[in-house]
Parts: C-alpha cells; sequence; structure tokens
C-alpha cells in the first residue's frame, strides 16, 4: 500500500513494486491511494495493470483521523494481506511562522504525522503477519528547516522520530520502520519549475551530484528499505539528496568550492 | 565488477567480496576482486579459494594499511589486477582496548593511521580509476564500514570511536569534493554482527543470549546482511544516494532510553 500515489515519489514507488515483482514472475498487488483532486491516480492504476499488477485505487483525506485505518483495512481486503506500507503523502503549506493559521499547522500536523502512526497502527497486525515492513518518507527538511514553508519541517522532524519509536516498538515483533528522505527530486508536481531552464540549471548546481533526482531514484531506496535486502535496518532514516543537505560549507563566499579542487 | 575490498576475513569484508561476486556472476558480468588483510589469520587465503571457485577472478594481498605507503601500493596492485576499478570497500579497521587515561600516544595514532588516514589515502589513490569507471553511468562507487561506535561512543576501546566519527565525516566530504567526478561514497555502520572471529569467542551462550535481548530486533545481524547494504549502496539503485553513513544496527543505536531503570519502554519493547 502506499499512499500519495501521483506521478511523483509515491507513483514511482507503486511502478517499481510492480516491475520488480513481474521481473521475479510474482504478481504485485498495491493499493494506491491520493485525495483524488488530480488525475494522476487513474492514469497509475492504468500503467500498474498494464505491468502486471493487480492495482486498486483510494481516494481518501487524511488529515481525517478516521481515514488511515480504513485505507489500510481496504488496501488489506483487496491484497489478501500486507507485506509493505509506504507512507510517503505529505501536505505542503507556504506560510511564515509569525502568519501561520492553527489550523493550518493542525492539519499540516495531522496529514504528515499522525496518519503515518494511525497507518502502521491500522496495518501493524497484517504486517507483523507478514514480517513485513514500513517505509515512510521524510524529506532533508526534518532535519534542516525550510523558513516560510509553515510548519512542514517540524511535522518532518516529528516524522523521522516516529519512524524511530515504532521501530524500537515493532522490532521485536518482526515488522521493520525505516524513513526515506529525498532532496530535491523532479516530479510531474514540481515539474514546471524545471520549465524554466535557468532555474533548472541553477537547481542542478547546488547539488554535490549536480543534477535534481529523479523520482524513481526515491522509489529505488524505498523498495530496498522494503526488501529482505534491508533485513537489519530499522529506525533509520536513508538521505537520498546527492549530498545537497551535507554541503552548508561550500555556501560560504570566499571559501574554496568543491569544483575548484585539484584533483 | 572490478572491487577492491580491504579487511577481507570472514565478517563484513568477506561477506562483501562474496556478495559482490555472486551478483556480477549472476548478471553475466566478470567478477574481479582483490581483497586484503593483515595475513595474521588464515581467512584471506581461504576466501581467496573460495571466489575463484564461484567463478571470480580473485587476488589476496597481505600488508598493513598503518604503513603511510601502503594504501597507495595496494591500490594501484588492485588497478593492475582488475584493469580499473569499479568499486572500493574500506572494512579494514582496527580496534583496540584501554582506558583513554593509560593509552600510549602510538596506540592513538596507530588506530587512527588505520581506520581514518588509510581510508582517505586508499581513496585518494583510487580516485582516478573510480572516475573513469561506468558503474554508476559514468564513475564509480565507494563504501566505508564505518560503526555505530561513530555516533555513540564506546568507553574503554581507546580512540576507535573517535577514529570512526572521523571517518563519517570523511566520507561526507569526499562525498562533497567528488561528487562532481561522479564518484558517490557512502558509509555503512554496523551494529553487533556476527563473525567468525566473533562466534569463536562468544561460546557462552548465556552471554550470547544476553546480548540478542538487549537488542530491538531480538538478534545481532549476519555479515551478509551489512554485505546487502554495501552492495546496495554501490549499486546504480543507489544513484542519487551521496555522504550518507547507513546504520544497519536494528535499531540499537536508537534504544538507549529502553535502558534506564524503571521505564516503561523497557517493559513493553524487549519481550
Amino acid at each position: 500500500m502506499v499512499t500519495g500515489a501521483s506521478y511523483g515519489i509515491g507513483g514511482a514507488t507503486c511502478l517499481k513494486i510492480a516491475r520488480d515483482a513481474a521481473a521475479r514472475g510474482e504478481k504485485a498487488k498495491i493499493v494506491a491511494t491520493a485525495t483524488g483532486r488530480r488525475p494522476d491516480l487513474l492514469e497509475l492504476i492504468a500503467e500498474l495493470k498494464s505491468l502486471g499488477a493487480d492495482a486498486k485505487a483510494i481516494t481518501g483525506d487524511l488529515s481525517d483521523e478516521a481515514m488511515p485505518k480504513r485505507l489500510v483495512d481496504e488496501a488489506v481486503e483487496f491484497c489478501g494481506g500486507l507485506d509493505g506500507l509506504v507512507s510517503n503523502a505529505a501536505g505542503r503549506h507556504q506560510a511564515p511562522l509569525a502568519e501561520l493559521e492553527v489550523k493550518d499547522w493542525d492539519r499540516m500536523l495531522a496529514i504528515n504525522v499522525r496518519a503515518t502512526w494511525l497507518l502502521g497502527k491500522a496495518a501493524l497486525p497484517a504486517l507483523k503477519a507478514s514480517q513485513g515492513a514500513i517505509v515512510a518518507v521524510t524529506s532533508i527538511a526534518g532535519t534542516f528547516p525550510h523558513a516560510n514553508y509553515g510548519p512542514y519541517s517540524v511535522s518532518k522532524a516529528a516524522l523521522i522520530c516516529l519512524i524511530a519509536q515504532m521501530a524500537q516498538e515493532w522490532g521485536p515483533h518482526g515488522v521493520r520502520i525505516n524513513g526515506v528522505a529525498p532532496g530535491i527530486t523532479r516530479t510531474r508536481n514540481s515539474e514546471v519549475v524545471y520549465w524554466d531552464a535557468e532555474v533548472a540549471a541553477k537547481r542542478a548546481a547546488v547539488v554535490p551530484l549536480r543534477r535534481v533526482a529523479m523520482a524513481a531514484e526515491q522509489a529505488a531506496a524505498i523498495t530496498f528499505l522494503l526488501s529482505k535486502e534491508a533485513s537489519y535496518i530499522n529506525g533509520q532514516n536513508l538521505t537520498v539528496d546527492g549530498g545537497f543537505a551535507q554541503s552548508i560549507m561550500a555556501f560560504v563566499p570566499g571559501r574554496l568550492p568543491p569544483s575548484q579542487s585539484k584533483m | 565488477m572490478r572491487a577492491l575490498v580491504t579487511g577481507g576475513s570472514y565478517g563484513i569484508g568477506g561477506a562483501t567480496c562474496l556478495r559482490l561476486a555472486k551478483d556480477a556472476l549472476a548478471r553475466g558480468e566478470p567478477a574481479k576482486i582483490v581483497l586484503t588483510a593483515t595475513g595474521a589469520r588464515p581467512d584471506l587465503a581461504e576466501l581467496v579459494a573460495e571466489l575463484k571457485a564461484l567463478g571470480a577472478d580473485a587476488l589476496g594481498v597481505t600488508g598493513d594499511l598503518a604503513d603511510r605507503d601502503f594504501p597507495a601500493r595496494l591500490v594501484r596492485e588492485a588497478v593492475t589486477f582488475c584493469g580499473g576499478l569499479d568499486a572500493l570497500v574500506c572494512n579494514a579497521g582496527a580496534r583496540y582496548k584501554g582506558a583513554l587515561l593509560e593509552m600510549p600516544i602510538d596506540d592513538w595514532d596507530r588506530v587512527f593511521a588505520v581506520n581514518a588516514r588509510a581510508t582517505w589515502l586508499l581513496c585518494r589513490t583510487a580516485h582516478p580509476a573510480l572516475k573513469a569507471s561506468a558503474l554508476n553511468k559514468s564513475g564509480g562507487a565507494i563504501v566505508v564500514v564505518t560503526s555505530i561506535g561513530g555516533i555513540h561512543p564506546l568507553p574503554n576501546y581507546g580512540p576507535y570511536s573517535t577514529t570512526k566519527a572521523a571517518l563519517v565525516m570523511l566520507v561526507e566530504q569526499m562525498a562533497n569534493e567528488w561528487a562532481r567526478d561522479g564518484i558517490r561514497v557512502n558509509g555503512v555502520a554496523p551494529g553487533s554482527t556476527i563473525t567468525r572471529e566473533k562466534a569463536k569467542v562468544q561460546v557462552d551462550a548465556q552471554t550470547a543470549a544476553m546480548r540478542a535481548a538487549a537488542l530491538p530486533m531480538g538478534r545481532v545481524s549476519e555479515p551478509s546482511e551489512q554485505a546487502a547494504a554495501i552492495a546496495f549502496l554501490l549499486s546504480r539503485d543507489a544513484s542519487y544516494i551521496n555522504g550518507h553513513n547507513l546504520v544497519v544496527d536494528g535499531a540499537f543505536g536508537q534504544s538507549v532510553m529502553a535502558f534506564s531503570a524503571g521505564s516503561h519502554s523497557n517493559v513493553i519493547g524487549r519481550k
């Protein structure tokens, strides 16, 4: 089950799961959820089916406290159990803290943190039965604050600790919980930013790897953490940012930038 | 896959050699692996034989990574044997038992030389070969085996934790300096892992059981689980992961609150 399944990280994750299963000669069963405000979800389901997967779309608002359990129950029924839960859906909000409204704070924390707890809680019996795994999509903004995006960074920091706590509480049951923290990633949602070639070039230039991530690269990290390959990785937040979050010292004027090293 | 793996005994280093060889051969690619150890244990020759039996080209080299000339010599031998280099796994590490109060300066220097300086010298010498590799479309990859000891201090193990903390930062700095060359640099930080050497020591079943019970997942890790994380970080699936220290400890490093006496998390978490 993957939440936030538009053509971004969530969609890429669904596609990767479907392709990997097909390559192993297995049939993937995937439930993808979104708010339903965009046409992406149905388009994604059609593509998943064309890859040979059983796929179902469910829409709902994760800020509603009853929704996470309802989604999980439907997913468990459709799939006949659950091996993996990807809590990818997140709310965004642009507002400086000085002007942020309480209702917007509450809504963001409900989607970005509370829903992941409730999804995990509802999925735990099925995941215990399968010795499955959870991956929550965090953000490098959970470690470094994103000014003027309301409580986005605060919610992601809380999510990182929630992952660690669930890992402590559910690890003894054989259920692993980890995070993937994407850096700057090109998705259909952010595509418009890259239409301006100058902005696109500037974005690529600030990353040590000199390019932004493709959604598929985030999906590869997520599916790795869901897999048996990651059987002893628990409670971690895997940063997939091309080294960007560690590069602050390169932005100090007058310092030798990495591109001028002598090697 | 052309790889150099240091610390090639039957632990994380050996499991990594076997994993990289098996993966490459399964893809129908040749596997050329150079592995190194001090030569104090028989594991190296045994591992080379096992790798050859799998169908890999393998070369064992012995030497002391505390020697300031050995890292460069080793890399040059590896590049010659493999005809280039796609991956470098800096796994060798020196352990030390002793309190900071009593430790001689020479011992401090030696542990730092093996754990931190050798990694820098290995990576620096391997830089041109890795830059020329096509493993990541353009550029190869480095994985450095750090330790959760680099995040949480290990008292009475001399400068071990301090060297590993330095190593974590070295990984980040190399990632920043060499990203433009297409070379990714990441760390894997193992928690308790049962290696052949440790298996010999842990004969006391009660101690082993107590150790496992202290871990959130109720067991220590197998070297193959560390090798799987290393192989992932070297692979194209990790193409945007750079400068990360991936902790593979079953959440042990985060479990300190469970050890406070009378803590509720102690009751719930450790059944």
